[in-house]
Formats: structure tokens, sequence, C-alpha cells
């Protein structure tokens, strides 16, 4: 569990920015200030220095205008003989609303924006006056596919640690099956992008029986209402049927991913697709399986105090194109088997809830994050009276959207479903 | 060819839906909510968060998070809760264009899972088009925002008669936790599908009473 509390500093933002340790994680606009977050993500030192708007660290730092919420100024102005063309919102091929402001000479994309805001449902503002569970249920349906890493980094921030063990562990195997579901999620979709129909119809049914083991398991198919502030709302008593159905689906899958890779059809469609270099990803801030792929070790489980003893690795390749990022994931996937073998072996007998009195919640301005299948979500809470105040929430897709923007620069048009399925992102993540 | 014997290893996937009923492994205890024995119905009433707890529980308020459970309500296996006012004047087949008015994602994906080896739905006749104007329903998901409507609107303009519009999900049906309405303040609603999200299974049973089946 990651948390802490928010303490605002006011160093000089500018030499925080040429900083190469810190990667800017996020931005929020409280009441009359803003502050901005920087995360050293090899020990986990997390600053909030305070910002004036005038202040232009957009300069060394683009992200910052995305966190902004100035998408604009990644548009290029458009040259002769260019067409200019707005994908979206209602296409089937992105399967979600949201568009994409293109520039393209007919074939190469040449600059590519997306264009944000278009599910925003205001959630933020949205939990202010509301009591903390109430809370915590429109924090899942932020983006349903990442809802357990959502209550959890809300959780964490919250219970600063006052959590039973066994809720704890239960709390980690619902974000470890949500990571599960949503790799085999984007390996079919990148899958079916190659016209690999059979192939995808395999890992679309590999999704489909991780659902059916989180709804056997939890009562919902994506695991919603199962954390509560103190805990989780229900005790699992027979873990075996967890254990026994994975094994099946790891049997199922290791066979699924030699055919897989051994088609030189498909493998030739991801090769040099949409190449990030480590580079762009330290300029772009880029966190999750966006920095993974290209070499850069991110992922908040590293310095997570809950992780300290449990057998994770953390996967790099070098490449940076759509097929490291799916090795990443194949990897990944691998690793997360045996991490919630040991999850389910290890798992204490203990009450899995503190009886805490919802009313009395009283917590300063903290922060809590959690490692979801596409990158880290932060968010930060203020809560009095067992009311949140006022909450800020800083989605992964937010930040990976301008990464893959760059990676899928100067691609043809049917290299785009191959180059976005890789980052796993999500317009639901990112409008809030 | 390794793809091929791999396929016939699996053997048939593919769920008995509609002929047979719905087996446990396809929908366990994830349905409405039903009292059980000594269930505190006034303190469930207060604590639901969506004010879906009144006299009986109102399918297409209920966002399903469990709350209730605390007040020994328990999960039931109903989930073909789908509530059909005008039916399509077919049946054999029906093309359905997905609209995405603002969802989190989940309803999305569980619209996508009926493609899987497990639901299948081109068996029965349905199919999804990418565009509005080869479709005779309109499925809905998600809490309409500002910005889509519009879009929603003019999708539905375009498509020729006979047409339905289908919610999927609370927050299209009801808003939901995140509001009073859902798609209804800006359109007739012929059907609703509920759920949060409705597993495939229901949205299965809803599509079919739709086309009359």
């Amino acid at each position: 569990m990651i948390f802490g509390e928010v303490n605002l500093e006011s160093t000089c933002n500018e030499a925080m920015a040429k900083n190469d340790r810190y990667a800017l994680t996020a931005l929020f606009n409280k009441e009359n200030d803003s502050f901005l977050v920087w995360t050293d993500y090899s020990n986990g030192d997390t600053i909030f220095t305070i910002t004036n708007t005038e202040s232009d660290i957009g300069v060394f730092r683009p992200i910052y205008y995305a966190l902004s919420g100035k998408m604009d100024v990644y548009k290029l102005k458009c040259p002769d003989g260019v067409i200019e063309l707005h994908y979206g919102p209602l296409s089937s091929g992105l399967w979600e609303a949201g568009a994409f402001n293109v520039l393209t000479y007919g074939e190469r994309i040449l600059n590519i924006t997306p264009d944000l805001g278009y599910k925003t449902r205001n959630i933020e503002e949205k939990v202010i006056g509301r009591k903390v569970e109430e809370a915590l249920f429109l924090l899942e349906r932020l983006c349903g596919n990442y809802s357990v890493a959502y209550s959890t980094a809300f959780c964490n921030a919250i219970e600063k640690g006052m959590v039973p063990d066994r809720a704890e562990y239960l709390r980690h195997i619902a974000l470890e099956l949500e990571r599960l579901q949503n790799h085999f999620h984007s390996i079919q979709r990148l899958t079916s992008a190659a016209s690999q129909k059979v192939a995808a119809s395999h890992f679309s049914a590999l999704v489909e029986e991780i659902l059916r083991l989180n709804a056997k398991l939890f009562h919902h198919r994506y695991a919603f209402g199962i954390n509560v502030p103190g805990g989780v709302r229900k005790d699992i008593k027979d873990l075996n049927i967890l254990t026994k159905k994975l094994n099946e689906i790891e049997k199922d899958f290791e066979e699924l991913v030699e055919l897989l890779l051994s088609s030189r059809i498909f493998i030739d469609r991801v090769h040099n697709t949409a190449i990030l270099s480590k580079n762009d990803v330290l300029r772009l801030d880029a966190i999750g399986i966006a920095a993974k792929g290209s070499g850069v070790k991110r992922d908040v489980r590293t310095f997570d105090s809950f992780y300290s003893d449990v057998p994770y690795r953390i996967v790099c390749k070098e490449e940076g194109d759509s097929l490291a990022r799916m090795i990443v994931r194949i990897d990944e996937i691998r690793n997360t088997f045996e991490v919630i073998r040991y999850l389910a072996d290890k798992i204490p007998q203990t009450s899995v809830r503190y009886s805490v009195d919802n009313a009395n919640f009283d917590v300063g301005l903290s922060y809590g994050r959690a490692e979801a299948a596409h990158g880290d979500v932060f968010v930060v809470v203020e809560i009095k009276d067992g009311i949140v105040k006022w909450a800020g929430i800083r989605p992964a897709s937010l930040i990976n959207y301008v990464a893959f923007a760059h990676a899928v620069k100067g691609n043809i048009f049917t290299d785009f479903p191959f180059a976005i399925e890789s980052f796993g992102l999500s317009f639901a993540d990112s409008d809030k | 060819m390794k793809w091929l014997f791999r396929g016939i290893k699996k053997r048939t996937l593919t769920t008995g839906y509609p002929a047979k009923k719905p087996t446990y492994d396809e929908v366990p205890e994830i349905g409405l909510p039903v009292p059980y024995k000594c269930a505190d119905f006034t303190s469930a009433k207060n604590s639901c968060p969506t004010g879906a707890i009144g006299d009986a529980i109102d399918a297409e308020r209920c966002i399903f998070c469990g709350k209730c459970e605390e007040y020994r309500f328990i999960k039931s296996r109903t989930v073909e809760l789908a509530e059909v006012k005008r039916t399509l004047p077919f049946s054999k087949s029906i093309h359905v264009f997905v609209a995405d008015a603002g969802s989190c994602n989940a309803c999305n994906r569980e619209v996508e899972m009926l493609n899987n080896p497990f639901y299948d739905f081109h068996r029965l006749g349905i199919f999804f088009t990418p565009t509005p104007k080869h479709a005779d329903v309109l499925l809905i998901l998600g809490y309409p925002t500002e910005r889509m409507i519009n879009a929603i609107l003019e999708a539905y303009s375009i498509m020729p008669e006979p047409k339905v519009v289908v919610a999927v999900g609370t927050c299209a049906i009801s808003g939901g936790i995140f509001g009073d309405s859902g798609i209804n303040a800006y359109m007739d609603v012929d059907a609703k599908i509920p759920g949060c999200p409705p597993p495939p299974i229901a949205i299965l049973h809803g599509l079919l009473k739709v086309s009359g089946r």
C-alpha cells in the first residue's frame, strides 16, 4: 500500500523540471492554489510543489500541457497538401466515445492529438460532499475495467495502513486478477486488429474465464464494490476454486502464446510499429506499460510495502515497439499467475474489515496510489467528518495518450489499431 | 493447422442460452439483490446510494454495489431483467449500432464479450454494424454527457425505420449514481436492460426480447 500526506513545498519548479530523477506525475487545482506532484520511481520519493499558472514548465516537461487540459498545444498547423481529419466520436473502430485530430498526407500519420473530454462525467466534482463509501462507488465507475486499482488507491489514501492483513491480501488478489483480465484483453484486441480471428476468439475466451472467476469470488464480474474503507466487504472462504481455475487458464495461455509468437504474419504487424524510444519516455514522463516496453522501470509496486515479500518482478524490454509492449504483457501475465498463487497460499486468517465509523473519518490532504494494468493511478483526497471535501484524480491514460500520440507519428494508418491497443488506453479513464 | 486442432480440443464452449437456463458458471450470484431472512429494510433503504430500495428493489436504479448485503440482503441469480415496450416487427436478424454516451467502459466490455465463443451472438442472428444507417437497434451505454448527446441524437435520426432505442446499464436508464435521469431525458427509450454492468446473458436476453423472441 502506498500512501502519504501531502506536504506542499515551495521548491523552484524549474529546478525540479530539469532534474531527471523526478517524473512529473500530476497537476491539481485546489481552490486558489495549484500544485504539481513529482515522483522518483526508483525509491517512491513523492514531492508536492506549489505552482503558479504563469510558470512555463511545459517547455521542459511537455506533459504539463496535457495535465492542465491544454491538449491543443500538441496540435500542428496544417501544411499545404495535408488533410486534417477528425476521427470520432461515434466510431465503431474505437469501441468507445472519443476522438482524434489526425494530420495526414493520405497514408502516413503526420501528427495526431487525442480530443479528450467527450466522456467527461466530472467525477472529481461529484465526489465532493459525498460520504466516503459513496465516493468509492463513483470512483469505481470512473473506468470500469480498472475499478479495483482506483478503489484501492482511494482506500490507501484514507486508511493509512489501518486495514486487516487478510483484507489487504484479498484486495491485491482482485487487483492482480484485474491486471490479468486487461492484459488478455489487450492481446485479444491486437490479434483481432491483425484479423487473426481464431487467436482473438481464444484470448477473448480467456478474458471471459477471468470475468467468470471474478463473478464467483466477488459476486461482480468487474469486482465493483469489494473495497470499503477499512477492509473488504466480504470474505472469501474458499480460495481453492481460484487456484484451480488459474492453473487451467495458465495452461491454455502458455499453449496460445507459443502458437501466437510463431505466427510470422502477426509478429510482422506489431514489430517496429509505433516505436517509443527511451528518451521519449523520459521526456514525456510516460508510465506503466509504455515505459516498461521502452526499458524504463516505472511501476509503483517497486516501492509498495505490501509487495516486498511477494515474488513479483518488473519486466522491461528495450525495443519500445508494439511487440515489446506485448511481450511485457505476456511476461507480466506469467508473473501474475505466480503472484496470485503466492497470495492465495500465504493469506492470513484474520478478520477482513475493521469496524470504522464512517461518520468520524477525518483525513487531511493525503494521497494513495496503485498500479493498474496500464500504469499507476494517483488519488489525492481530503475528508472531514466522513464527507469528502476535495478530491483529485490522475488517471494513467491521460499521461500515456501523449506518449501514444508521439509513438504513432510517422506510422501508416493501418498501424493505428496496433499502436493504440498496445498501450491499453481508455477514454473513460482519461476523461474522468 | 495447430490452431484448428486446438479449437477442436477445446470442444464447444458456447452457452445453451436461450434454449437452456443459464448455468451457475455463466451466472453466479451477481443478479438483483433480494431480502433474506430478517432483512433490515429500513437501514438498507437509508443506506442505498441510489435510492433503489423501496417496498421492492428497483432494478432500474440498483447499481449492484453490495451495500445492502450488510443488512441481510443477498444477490440473486436473476439477471434477465430487461423490460421492453416496443419490439421490432422482424425477428430473424437484427443489426445493432453501439453508441457510447459516456460509460465507464464496463458496459462496453460486456457488449464486446457477446462476440466471444462463450456467447457467440451471431448464431442468434444478432450483428454489430459500424454505421447507424444499417442499424435496427441503437444500443446506448452509460450516463449521457453533454458532448455526446448531439452525436447520439444525430445517429438516431439517420437510422432507417423501424428502429428501437435500447438503454443498457443503470447509468443509461436512470443515471444511477451519477444523476437523476439517464438517456430518457433526451429521447424515448423503447427497451431497458438493467445491470451495472449487465452481464452478457442479460444483454442477450434483452436483444432477443427486442426482436420479439
